[in-house]
């Protein structure tokens, strides 16, 4: 998990927005998915932006 | 920034909004075929964190400031959450279409929320990278993990081995190396490299955020936003 984020806190952060938002995990990514895990964040990013 | 045809597409340039002098890139893709994005970069970097990204996605435009106080941006003095909104919503309202999408990492998380609030009209969606949330107190220290040795690097390994012992994640191949490229400010003078921020800024910065008097809570910003919202978590 992320050393910033605990993950009790997952569920209550989702569930305070409304809409819930989309969550998307970035296995291998630690704090910057935009570099370790680019690829993915530019699909889920592509496919969120075309709502 | 790594593909040559990539920099003419980058659009470089600082302008004066309230009361301070900000940089900001500006990936303008020939072929533009998403909602424009305002990117905010986190505590420990600059605009430059969105350089690949940027480059890779390539069809999305993507403003990138340097936010008060960070990378080449001058340094207001105020913290607040708001006052890093305002600066967002002016840029955006000056050099962006009237509908755009906000993206935050990190502690920019809570700015990008805020942004959705104050401008609903224009802001379509927020996407949130790896945010931030504080636990304890609200004068316990700063919970961002892995603040750095706030430092000088002589070399540019000696910047990735710094990273790579002190981040999570997997770093495969020349990401690392691209990434502290990106991130870490150059001296082409001593050929040192170091964080873009001095420590004083960093420190008044978490000092604030882990104040009573702080104004990130990002359940409360998440309450209050109507926007669709993607969320990117780190496990």
């Amino acid at each position: 998990m992320s050393k910033r984020f605990p993950l009790t806190t997952e569920q209550p952060f989702l569930q305070a927005f409304t809409p819930e938002p989309k969550l998307v995990v970035c296995p291998r990514s630690g704090h910057f998915p935009t570099a370790t895990e680019s690829e993915s964040v530019i699909e889920e990013l592509k496919r969120f932006l075309v709502r | 920034m790594k593909a040559e045809m990539g920099i003419e597409l980058w659009r470089t340039k600082y302008h004066t909004i309230n009361g301070f002098k900000q940089f900001y890139r500006d990936w303008q893709p020939r072929d533009e075929t998403y909602l424009p994005v305002l990117a905010l970069h986190g505590s420990l970097t600059h605009s430059g964190m969105w350089i690949a990204l940027a480059e890779a996605a390539d069809s999305i435009r993507m403003l990138c400031p340097d936010q008060r106080g960070f990378g080449l941006s001058e340094d207001p003095g105020n913290d607040s959450c708001a006052e890093f909104a305002l600066d967002a919503l002016a840029l955006g309202r000056e050099l962006l279409p009237e509908r755009y999408v906000v993206m935050g990492h990190s502690f920019a998380c809570s700015i990008a929320l805020e942004v959705a609030h104050m401008a609903a009209g224009q802001v379509a969606a927020v996407v949130l990278i790896d945010p931030v949330v504080h636990t304890g107190t609200p004068s316990a220290a700063p919970t961002e993990a892995s603040a750095p040795l706030l430092r000088t690097f002589a070399t540019l390994e000696e910047a990735e081995r710094h990273f790579r012992e002190t981040e999570e994640g997997e770093w495969a191949g020349d990401m690392l190396r691209c990434f502290v490229q990106d991130t870490m400010m150059h001296d082409s003078e001593s050929g040192t490299w170091r964080f873009p921020y001095t420590p004083a800024r960093l420190h008044r910065l978490r000092a604030f955020t882990s104040s009573p008097e702080n104004d990130y809570n990002l359940f409360k910003k998440a309450e209050a936003v109507r926007c669709p919202c993607s969320r990117f978590a780190a496990v």
